[in-house]
């Protein structure tokens, strides 16, 4: 096995590129009323009339998943375009005055070139569509098979993180619960093809909700997904030993069973023993760096 | 790009039967690059968790370095074998040789984050945030020798110093920035037991029976 590093995540930079660009001149509540297909199919940011600037933000995310951009290079890159094009927070673009565009403070969530809106716009980028190639990797016949749930997790500390008294945002526990989400020993696991997916990233349950089934689920979530084996989820109670997931396809047989479909049922039904018995016994007699597969 | 290369050897006799007679390995080679998926994103969110010192230190919120690490974990496997892609910049170089660090583009120095405001910042968006021009401090009682720092004058005039400057920096090989390799030898076998352990359902064998 290798492992290359940086390497293009392919399907998360084909999400992207599946999507338009959107500018526009609405706040982020005026986009949310725009109904979640167009939402789903563009990539946009609001108060944002610049389509330059759009596509802008579109390249520097493609960059950042092909392994191209480090994501402080992708800001700087920003930072020069919005000074390029003339943005300035108090008057925005040129021409925006007229739009009714509202100024903003420098340095705040509103100021295109700020920290925050760059950190929030290219972390929610980038989440969304790693999280889309997750989703895509995991779903298939293999990888359903072999893990079958998926794991709600925090994976970057915040210094007010959800759910605490000065965030005025209900924390993540709460709403799986809310969602119908089951803890298993105290942890978020749901099988993939849980509703509690889609209900975590429904606007209609939670304003900051950004309608997706996939993390972040909504803005500046810490949170994101891990994948759990079918032996733990057995083990946790979060499916059964016979359990199909949802979204395998029709004939699951096909992919696995056709390169094996020679092969004499008592040679894989001692592979099935031997290979169960090492797991048990031995973990070092599959594990010899620098011999050959 | 860096490359590590993990090989598994697999001498257990009745799988090696069973696999010698399987005409594409792509399917069994895919669940040996899920198993090593799972563990490595496992590991960095873990890390994720544990390891912002640096943000803590200056009080600064955490960049989420680790996070993007965990999330950029991707698969791909073909008859040849499986392969991990790490498809972010920085930091995880370092899990595969050390790592010498040198200005780019025309610069003297590589600017290192002292204060909470400067972390996560290059100078750019910094001074594009704050509205405010670093400049290089002369030397305290050194005459006309300026520091290896950018300040700012806050609004009491006195310095405060947001990056030290530096000609290059070097950065040990840090191997458990990702799982060992038992680790993904481990996880490989997981893989493969799996494999056999779907044939056999697929085609309702059982274990124990004739």
């Amino acid at each position: 096995m290798r492992i290359l590093v940086p390497a293009p995540f392919e399907e998360a930079v084909s999400s992207l590129r599946s999507r338009g660009i959107m500018p526009t001149a609405l706040s982020s509540a005026q986009i949310r009323d725009l109904g979640a297909a167009l939402r789903a199919t563009s990539i946009f940011s609001a108060r944002t009339t610049h389509a330059r600037y759009v596509q802008d933000i579109r390249d520097a995310v493609d960059g950042i998943l092909s392994g191209k951009l480090s994501k402080a290079e992708a800001k700087e890159i920003l930072i020069r375009k919005l000074a390029e094009y003339g943005y300035d927070p108090e008057r925005g673009f040129p021409g925006d005055r007229g739009l009714g565009i509202p100024p903003a403070e420098r340095g705040s969530l509103r100021d295109l070139g700020s920290s925050r809106r760059l950190d929030l716009i290219l972390d929610t980028q980038l989440t969304l569509h790693r999280s889309i190639g997750q989703k895509i990797q995991g779903m298939t016949p293999e990888a359903l098979f072999d893990y079958p749930c998926w794991e709600l997790v925090r994976m970057r500390p915040r210094r007010i993180p959800r759910g605490s008294a000065l965030s005025g945002s209900p924390g993540w526990p709460e709403r799986w619960e809310s969602c119908g989400g089951e803890f298993y020993r105290g942890r978020m696991i749901a099988r993939k093809d849980s509703p509690v997916w889609v209900a975590l990233g429904d606007s209609s349950r939670w304003d900051d909700a950004l309608d997706v089934d996939v993390p972040p689920f909504a803005f500046n979530s810490g949170f994101s997904w891990l994948e759990i084996s079918r032996e733990e989820a057995v083990a946790l109670g979060a499916t059964s030993e016979d359990d199909a997931v949802a979204g395998t396809p029709a004939d699951p047989r096909e992919s696995v069973s056709a390169s094996v479909a020679g092969i004499d049922p008592d040679i894989i039904r001692a592979a099935l023993r031997g290979i169960r018995a090492e797991i048990a016994e031995d973990r070092a007699r599959l594990a010899a760096p620098g011999g050959a597969r | 790009m860096n490359l590590l290369r993990i090989k598994t050897e697999i001498r257990d006799e009745a799988a090696r039967a069973l696999i010698r007679g399987i005409d594409d390995r792509a399917s069994l080679n895919k669940r040996i690059g899920l198993a090593a998926k799972a563990l490595t994103r496992e590991h960095l969110s873990k890390i994720a968790i544990e390891k912002h010192g640096t943000a803590q230190r200056l009080g600064a919120e955490p960049t989420g370095h680790f996070k993007e690490a965990a999330e950029s974990i991707n698969m791909a496997a073909d008859a040849d074998g499986a392969e991990l892609r790490i498809s972010h910049r920085g930091g995880l170089a370092r899990a595969v040789r050390p790592v010498d660090i040198a200005p780019t583009g025309g610069r003297s120095f590589l600017t290192i984050p002292v204060h909470a405001a400067a972390y996560g910042r290059r100078v750019r968006e910094f001074e594009r945030n704050f509205g405010a021009r670093l400049f290089r401090p002369y030397k305290k009682g050194a005459g006309k020798v300026r520091a290896k720092a950018l300040a700012a004058r806050g609004a009491d005039k006195k310095l405060v110093f947001f990056y030290a400057l530096r000609e290059s920096v070097h950065q040990d090989q840090d191997r458990e920035l990702l799982p060992s390799d038992d680790q993904y030898a481990i996880a490989a076998k997981e893989g493969v037991a799996r494999w056999i352990g779907h044939v056999a359902w697929l085609r309702g064998i059982d274990a124990g029976g004739a």
